[in-house]
C-alpha cells in the first residue's frame, strides 16, 4: 500500500517536471497561434534565413570545439608530465568555478574601443570599427570560456592512464613519440569525446555570448531561441527551434557515444596486442 | 628547443587565461570610472557595490533560492532514490533512471524553455516561485545520481543482518541505510547549491518582472557595457573561489601528509 503510494508520487513527479514540459515543446511546435494542428512553424524555419543560422551555428560550434581541443590537448599533456602538475591544474580549475557571465564580462573591457587589445587591433587595422561586436570577438571569448573545461577534462583522462603501461613501453625501448602515439592517445579517446560533449552543445546554445560580445553580428540557435521566447513571444517558432536543438543534441550524443564505445574496443585491442 | 617550445606554449595559454582576470581585478581599484586609464587607487567601486540595492537583493535571492531548492531537492531526490532501489523489476528501475537523467543531461536552454511552457500552461505567475521550482527540477537528478551511487556501496550483509534482527523496511532505511550514507547528503547539497548559484539560462527563462538572481543582474549590467562595480564583484568572486580551492588543496595535502607519516 505504502509502496504503491510512493511509486505513484514518483511517477507523478516525473510526469509533471520532465515528461509534460517536453511534450509541451512538441505540442507548441506543431500547433499555430489558435491551437490548431499545423506544420507551418517547421516550414517557416526551413527557409533561407534560418537555414543559414543552422549552418552558422554548426560551423561556429565545430570551429570552437576544434580550437579548444587543439590548444587544450597539448597543454593538458605537457602539464601532466610536469612536477607541479597538481598546482597548475588547480589554477585552471579555479577559473571554471567562476560564473560564466563574469568571465564573458571580463572581455568587454579588454575588447571595447578604449581597451588594450582593441587599441592594438586598431593600430593594425586602422579602418575597422574595433574588435568588440564582431564574429572574431565571439570566437575568442568562446574559446576563452570553453578552454579551461576542455583542459580539465583532458587532463583527468591523461593522468588516469596506468603508469605501468608507460614504464613497460619505456623498458621495451619506446621513445616519447611512440609512447604518446601507442599508449597515451588511444587511452584518452574517451576523454577527448567527453571534452567534445562538454563544449559542442553548449557552444550552440549559450546565447549570452552572442548578446554581450557579438552584438547582433553572430546569430546562433541559442540566441534565436531566446529572441523568439523572450522578445517576440512567438512560442511556436521557438518550440520548433528547440526541437532542432534536441535533434542536434541527440545526434551528437549518439555519434560520440558510438565513438567512445569503439574507442574502448581499440583500447582493449591495444592491451591485448601488448600482452602478445 | 623542444623544451623551450613547450614552456612557451604553456606560458602563452596561461597568459590567455589569466590576462583578463588580472586586468579586471586591477581596474576594480581604479578611481576613474572607465577601464581606459588607471587614474589612481581607490575602493570606491567596492563601496558603490555594497550600496547597490539591486545587486544586494539579487544576491540575497540567489542564496535563498540555492539553499531552499537544494534542501527540497535533497528530500525529493532521496525519496526517488529509495523508490528506484525498491523497484522489483529491472525494467522499471532502468526507465526511472532514464527519465531522471533527462533533466540532467539536457542543454540548459531546453530545460528553461520546457519549464517556461509548463508554467504558462498551468498559469503560475512568473517570479520567485517559478525560479524555485525550476531549480528543484534541475537539482533533483543530481541528488538521485549521487545518492544512488553511494547506496550501491552498502554491503548486502548489513541489510540482511537488519532483516534478521526483525527490522521493517522503514526501520531499515531510517536506522541502517540513511545513517550510513549521511556524507552523501552534504555532497549532493553542496553540488546543488553550486549549480543553483551558477545557473543563469534556466532562471532567465522562468523569472518574471521584479525578481532576479545575481547572474541575471550581472547580465543586465554587462549589457550596458563596462561598469567598475562589476569589476569589484568579479574580484570578490575570484577571491572567494581561490580561497576555497586553496583551502581545499592545503587540507588535502595536509591529510595525505599525515597518512604518510
Amino acid at each position: 500500500m505504502k509502496r504503491r503510494l510512493i511509486n505513484i508520487s514518483v511517477v507523478v513527479y516525473f510526469l509533471l517536471t520532465t515528461i509534460i514540459p517536453l511534450v509541451l515543446i512538441g505540442y507548441k511546435s506543431i500547433t499555430n497561434g489558435d491551437g490548431e494542428f499545423s506544420i507551418s512553424n517547421f516550414t517557416y524555419i526551413f527557409q533561407g534565413t534560418y537555414i543559414k543560422i543552422f549552418y552558422d551555428t554548426v560551423i561556429y560550434s565545430v570551429l570552437i570545439t576544434i580550437f579548444t581541443l587543439v590548444i587544450g590537448y597539448p597543454f593538458a599533456y605537457i602539464i601532466s608530465r610536469m612536477k607541479y602538475r597538481n598546482e597548475i591544474i588547480l589554477l585552471i580549475l579555479c577559473t571554471t568555478w567562476v560564473n560564466i557571465l563574469l568571465k564573458i564580462y571580463s572581455w568587454i573591457g579588454l575588447l571595447s574601443i578604449q581597451g588594450t587589445i582593441a587599441q592594438g587591433y586598431l593600430s593594425i587595422f586602422p579602418n575597422s570599427e574595433g574588435i568588440l561586436y564582431t564574429d572574431l570577438s565571439f570566437f575568442i571569448v568562446s574559446i576563452y570560456v570553453y578552454l579551461p573545461i576542455m583542459i580539465v577534462t583532458l587532463y583527468h583522462s591523461i593522468v588516469g592512464i596506468d603508469e605501468k603501461y608507460i614504464f613497460a613501453a619505456k623498458d621495451l625501448g619506446a621513445d616519447e613519440r611512440t609512447i604518446f602515439r601507442r599508449i597515451i592517445f588511444p587511452n584518452t579517446i574517451s576523454g577527448v569525446i567527453n571534452g567534445i560533449q562538454f563544449v559542442f552543445i553548449p557552444s550552440m546554445t549559450l546565447f549570452m555570448l552572442n548578446r554581450l560580445i557579438a552584438g547582433n553580428k553572430v546569430v546562433t540557435l541559442g540566441s534565436i531561441i531566446e529572441q523568439q521566447f523572450l522578445s517576440n513571444n512567438n512560442y511556436g517558432i521557438g518550440a520548433a527551434l528547440v526541437i532542432i536543438v534536441m535533434i542536434f543534441f541527440a545526434l551528437v550524443s549518439f555519434i560520440t557515444n558510438k565513438l567512445k564505445h569503439s574507442g574502448s574496443e581499440i583500447d582493449e585491442l591495444e592491451v591485448e596486442a601488448g600482452d602478445l | 628547443m623542444g623544451k623551450f617550445f613547450k614552456y612557451t606554449f604553456v606560458v602563452l595559454v596561461f597568459i590567455f587565461i589569466y590576462l583578463p582576470i588580472i586586468y579586471i581585478i586591477g581596474y576594480s581599484f581604479n578611481s576613474g570610472g572607465t577601464m581606459a586609464a588607471f587614474d589612481g587607487f581607490s575602493l570606491a567601486n567596492y563601496s558603490a557595490l555594497m550600496e547597490n540595492t539591486r545587486i544586494l537583493e539579487a544576491t540575497l535571492n540567489t542564496i535563498i533560492i540555492a539553499v531552499i531548492s537544494s534542501y527540497i531537492a535533497m528530500l525529493i531526490g532521496t525519496a526517488i532514490s529509495i523508490a528506484i532501489v525498491e523497484q522489483k523489476s529491472i525494467r522499471h528501475q532502468n526507465s526511472l533512471l532514464a527519465v531522471n537523467r533527462i533533466m540532467f543531461i539536457n542543454p540548459d536552454i531546453v530545460i528553461g524553455v520546457s519549464l517556461l511552457l509548463l508554467f504558462t500552461f498551468i498559469g503560475i505567475e512568473f517570479g520567485l516561485l517559478t525560479v524555485l521550482i525550476a531549480h528543484v527540477v534541475f537539482n533533483v537528478p543530481v541528488v538521485v545520481i549521487t545518492v544512488l551511487n553511494r547506496m550501491k556501496n552498502i554491503k548486502p550483509n548489513v541489510i540482511n543482518a537488519a532483516y534478521d534482527l526483525g527490522a521493517t523496511k522503514t526501520m531499515l532505511y531510517r536506522k541502517v541505510i540513511l545513517p550510513q550514507i549521511k556524507d552523501v547528503f552534504l555532497l549532493s547539497f553542496t553540488l546543488s547549491v553550486v549549480y543553483s548559484i551558477d545557473d543563469f539560462i534556466v532562471s532567465f527563462f522562468v523569472t518574471g518582472n521584479g525578481f532576479s538572481t545575481l547572474p541575471i543582474e550581472i547580465y543586465a549590467m554587462a549589457r550596458q557595457g563596462v561598469s567598475l562595480e562589476l569589476n569589484a564583484l568579479f574580484t570578490i568572486f575570484y577571491v572567494l573561489v581561490f580561497t576555497i580551492m586553496i583551502a581545499k588543496y592545503l587540507y588535502g595535502k595536509f591529510r595525505v601528509g599525515g597518512k604518510d607519516a
